[in-house]
């Protein structure tokens, strides 16, 4: 009885009286419903991650150095199917170059990019407009946006056959998982990324692909003009193309950016 | 603060816990000694409905009314001794130190789809004191429990300490803008009271005591300080010699032990 008395007595010390509780201020028929979906999407674009994207257009104050190196690593259903390089070979604090240096599976060998703050613009407004869109949730889902040095967001799209019952008989639905890493400059995202498709068409069975790009700093000591990972050539300019309106096509090829030369399926 | 009764506590009990003179809790011939003017000890797990005033104040999600109720719960920490001076009647006397407190918090979304938190509204209330009671027992011993009915009376003097916070951040995208509100409030007040109460304990034949109990304070409040801001504009009204008059009710369930 002893063991009641003293449980009982320290039940009530522990007695947690503290009421939490959610309240939902306004619902869709509100006056305000509308200023409040501009509200999240005004919240939505402060977030660390894009401050951050914007601080990194001052791309020599960031610390991106001249003769930073990077490998590309793709996979297909996880067996290895591609494998290049990058090299930053000129840094200011409005334009920086990198050049790609790709062996296998690109139509060209050597090319080069010359980022404008211009063009990373364009990047942050591709992936801030469609990660932050209004009633956009289906498509552009994101993580890491208080994080100061990486995000993740995917691009849901997909394209449906359906029969005279409204069953849907084909279909293809992609989803490409993009992930930012501010240490590497922003477009970088171009190759590090993932893309898998489900797919199905009329009387056959399902199907999934995936695919997957990496991208990695490495040693310059790994870089010379005897291995893989060789400079010396002559670069053919290139442009990344950016869509900053993909998020807003329902078109299964819309993509927020893509660079020509690069053997993504 | 939580601690510190913990702390108590243990002072307070260790001593008729453990103590070798006193008759030992849990005795198996209790019921030989249960009209033998025993000392006891009691703790109780009490709710009750205190009723104060802050500021007025109408905000865009929150109304504080002049007269409000707070819900609280605590506990009571009573030591006394029965003394029967009529066959199956007893006079009982107790002190007590009590301690309430209640905390309620809600944020404010923005709605059910959009994740935004607007606005919070936290209260922070306790109160304290001490207290000391009669009580008129009879006991009616049964075969395997005695019940005791008992009504009593006691004065008692107290604290109460309450802080409110509530902010809304506002809508900048609305047009005109819908302006953030802030209101803070921290409020004393200082009281004395009468109760009156009704209840009955179940006596086991080994001493251990279970008490039901309906309380009705009558609380005079003497004085109140109140300080805080409404909207960035600071306040501090301070209220001596108040006679305030409210009547609260309190219903406590507790166990203890003679010994």
């Amino acid at each position: 009885m002893q063991k009641v008395f003293l449980l009982f007595l320290i039940a009530i010390l522990n007695f947690g009286c503290e009421v939490a509780e959610e309240v939902y201020l306004y619902d869709e028929d509100s006056a305000e419903y509308d200023d409040l979906l501009e509200l999240e999407q005004e919240i939505c674009k402060a977030n660390a991650i894009f401050t951050a994207m914007n601080d990194s257009k001052a791309f020599l104050d960031y610390g991106y150095d001249v003769n930073s190196y990077y490998m590309i690593e793709g996979k297909k259903d996880g067996d290895k199917t591609h494998e290049s390089y990058l090299k930053i070979t000129s840094v200011s604090n409005t334009v920086l170059v990198y050049q790609h240096h790709c062996n296998s599976g690109c139509s060209t060998v050597d090319t080069q990019v010359t980022v404008t703050q211009t063009m990373m613009d364009d990047f942050i407004t591709a992936i801030q407009d469609g990660v932050c869109a209004l009633n956009n949730d289906l498509r552009y889902t994101s993580s890491g946006l208080s994080s100061s040095t990486s995000m993740t967001f995917s691009d849901f799209r997909e394209d449906e056959t359906l029969d005279d019952d409204d069953e849907v008989i084909e279909y293809t639905r992609k989803t490409d998982s993009f992930r930012a890493n501010l240490t590497y400059p922003l477009p970088f995202v171009l190759y590090n990324f993932a893309r898998t498709i489900n797919s199905k068409e009329e009387d056959e069975t399902a199907e999934t692909d995936s695919y997957s790009y990496t991208i990695t700093e490495i040693d310059s000591d790994e870089c010379d003009d005897d291995s893989d990972c060789d400079f010396s050539g002559t670069f053919t300019d290139i442009d990344p193309v950016i869509d900053t309106d993909a998020y807003a096509s329902d078109a299964i090829g819309s993509v927020p950016f893509s660079i020509s030369n690069f053997p993504t399926p | 603060m939580r601690l510190n009764i913990y702390y108590l506590l243990i002072l307070t009990l260790s001593s008729g816990l453990f103590a070798k003179e006193f008759l030992e809790f849990g005795e198996k011939d209790f019921q030989k000694k249960i009209k033998k003017n025993n000392w006891m000890v009691d703790v109780s797990a009490q709710f009750m409905q205190y009723e104060t005033r802050f500021p007025e104040f109408t905000g865009e999600h929150i109304k504080v009314e002049d007269n409000d109720l707070y819900d609280m719960y605590g506990i009571n920490i009573a030591i006394g001794k029965e003394f029967y001076f009529f066959g199956d009647f007893s006079v009982g006397f107790k002190t007590a130190l009590f301690y309430n407190e209640n905390q309620r918090d809600e944020t404010g979304k923005a709605a059910k789809d959009i994740d935004i938190d607007l606005s919070r509204d936290r209260t922070d209330y306790r109160m304290y004191g001490a207290q000391a009671d009669l009580y008129l027992n009879y006991l009616i011993e049964m075969k395997s429990i005695n019940l005791q009915p008992f009504i009593g009376t006691g004065l008692g003097l107290g604290i109460a300490e309450m802080e409110k916070r509530y902010t809304f951040d506002g809508i900048s995208t609305a047009t005109p803008a819908i302006s953030a509100e802030s209101y803070t409030a921290d409020l004393r007040e200082e009281f004395s009271y009468i109760n009156t109460n009704i209840g009955i304990s179940f006596i086991s034949r080994t001493g251990l005591i279970t008490t039901l109990k309906l309380t009705r304070i009558d609380t005079l409040k003497t004085n109140r300080e109140v300080e805080g801001e409404i909207n960035g504009t600071d306040f501090k009204t301070k209220e001596d010699d108040l006679e305030e008059s409210v009547t609260n009710y309190m219903a406590s369930l507790g166990v203890g032990f003679f010994f």
